[in-house]
């Protein structure tokens, strides 16, 4: 479980986060909601330690995140980001195997194993010997996927993961999402995609100017008692 | 006609015995002229690539440390902004009384060719570098791979094949930059022939011999390119 307290984010003498505290629990999805430039990115950002220079505690299983070692944070933390961003000049195997072999240690072997039964459980393992600019925006989003649980995270974390996906490949993301979630891997996303939204609904933090505006969360709240989101969940 | 007579001329002279005589007698000269010019160009290409790589990455966006950027813009402005037959001259004559060293005039050659190179190599790997998108950096963080790591399989690859066409010129260039160095008194290639045509006033042979050598030289390198850079457009669409 990931806890937050008092993160404050300051970049170039502006504030983009102000004191947030924000939990999201093992094995379910935590939502980031809220309009362009209210820092759910940058929130994301400081949980995968991306962004380091912040003030306050953020603790992953009550260690704090700046203190993991490099193996410790790739392999309880990875991070699917809005543009996906795979190797070009790797195939889509290569992209699944590399970290693995040259961050992990693990053999050739094992790591074309885990990276092909992986491939086959996202139904992507057709796609392994193509380069990604060679296949679609879904697909391309799949294999990022595999590539991040190739390093066997237990949180599993998403920039804007519906931006650049069709309707289609949105319903096939919403099934990932929740074989996910029934393999035990928590998930944290950040989106301003309100049907989807809606439709993954478990716990969600709505932020707006770098504070937490609202949050909700479905084991205890009724939504239209979290009134702000639920306006904002409207549009 | 009086023009058509001379041409005539021209074209008898062309395929004159004794031409061809000469053209056999001087090219084992020109060859071991042009083994000294590779051996110059090869070891300065070398120099320049490595200090260029250093460079380049250290004034990269990514790396960039204030008084280290400051101090390679200023080398890139001193070499850029002076002509290199002067910096061959510095090097040679120069740099000795100023180290206490004794430089012949291979290394002062190769070292005068490597620096110049150096500026020109390291601005072609910064913007390179640059060319690169953040995504691919925080990709190379988010999975695990330290500085070196993250240079050598994800950057380099990836910038290698925007910037071959760039560094392949800088190369030709430095290849037929090294005519200058005769000027110090390197036997390379451009001096045999100069020698030699000292000797047996025929310029038209000597020379066109000696520009078809570089140009053999210049398009092998351009070739080579062009087929590293075929195999390296594999994963474009």
């Amino acid at each position: 479980m990931v806890i937050a307290k008092n993160i404050v984010v300051k970049i170039d003498k502006k504030i983009i986060l102000k004191s947030i505290d924000f939990k999201v629990p093992r094995g379910r999805i935590t939502s980031f909601v809220g309009k362009s430039g209210s820092g759910k990115t940058t929130l994301l950002k400081c949980i995968c330690n991306l962004i380091d220079n912040y003030s306050g505690d953020l603790t992953l299983n009550k260690n704090s995140i700046k203190d993991l070692s490099t193996e410790e944070r790739v392999k309880n933390i990875g991070f699917v980001t809005q543009h996906f961003d795979l190797f070009p000049h790797m195939t889509v195997l290569e992209n699944c195997m590399h970290p693995q072999v040259h961050v992990l240690k693990k053999t050739k072997s094992d790591s074309k194993y885990n990276a092909i039964q992986l491939l086959k459980t996202l139904d992507i393992e057709n796609l392994k010997n193509k380069y990604p600019s060679n296949i679609s925006g879904g697909q391309k989003q799949r294999v990022a996927i595999v590539r991040a649980l190739c390093l066997g995270p237990e949180l599993l974390l998403f920039d804007e993961p519906t931006s650049a996906l069709d309707p289609q490949s949105t319903a096939i993301f919403k099934e990932i999402l929740s074989d996910l979630v029934k393999e035990g891997v928590t998930i944290a996303l950040c989106s301003h995609d309100m049907p989807f939204i809606k439709s993954i609904l478990d716990v969600v933090y709505l932020m707006e100017n770098g504070k937490i505006k609202d949050s909700y969360d479905r084991e205890f709240d009724r939504l239209e008692e979290a009134q702000f989101l639920h306006n904002f969940l409207k549009y | 006609m009086v023009l058509l007579k001379k041409w005539r001329e021209i074209g008898f002279n062309m395929i004159d015995f004794k031409i061809i005589n000469l053209l056999f007698n001087v090219f084992p000269l020109l060859l071991k002229g042009l083994v000294v010019t590779l051996s110059v160009g090869f070891l300065a290409i070398i120099i320049g690539f490595a200090g260029g790589l250093l460079f380049g990455i250290l004034n990269s966006n990514k790396l960039k440390v204030y008084w280290v950027s400051k101090f390679i813009n200023f080398y890139v402005l001193i070499i850029r902004g002076t002509p290199l037959y002067v910096q061959v001259l510095i090097v040679y004559f120069v740099l000795p009384d100023l180290l206490g060293l004794n430089l012949t005039p291979f290394a002062a050659g190769v070292l005068a060719l490597g620096c110049n190179s150096i500026a020109y190599v390291s601005e072609i790997i910064r913007s390179g570098v640059n060319s690169i998108s953040d995504g691919q950096w925080d990709a190379s963080y988010l999975l695990g791979y330290n500085f070196f790591s993250t240079m050598m399989y994800v950057i380099l690859p990836q910038m290698l094949k925007n910037i071959l066409p760039a560094l392949t010129s800088e190369m030709v260039v430095l290849i037929k930059d090294t005519s200058i160095l005769s000027v110090i008194g390197l036997v390379e290639m451009t001096r045999v022939g100069s020698n030699i045509n000292a000797r047996l006033l025929q310029p038209m042979p000597v020379f066109l011999s000696l520009a078809f050598l570089y140009l053999i030289v210049t398009t092998t390198i351009s070739v080579i390119s062009k087929k590293i850079e075929k195999g390296l457009n594999h994963g474009d669409s």
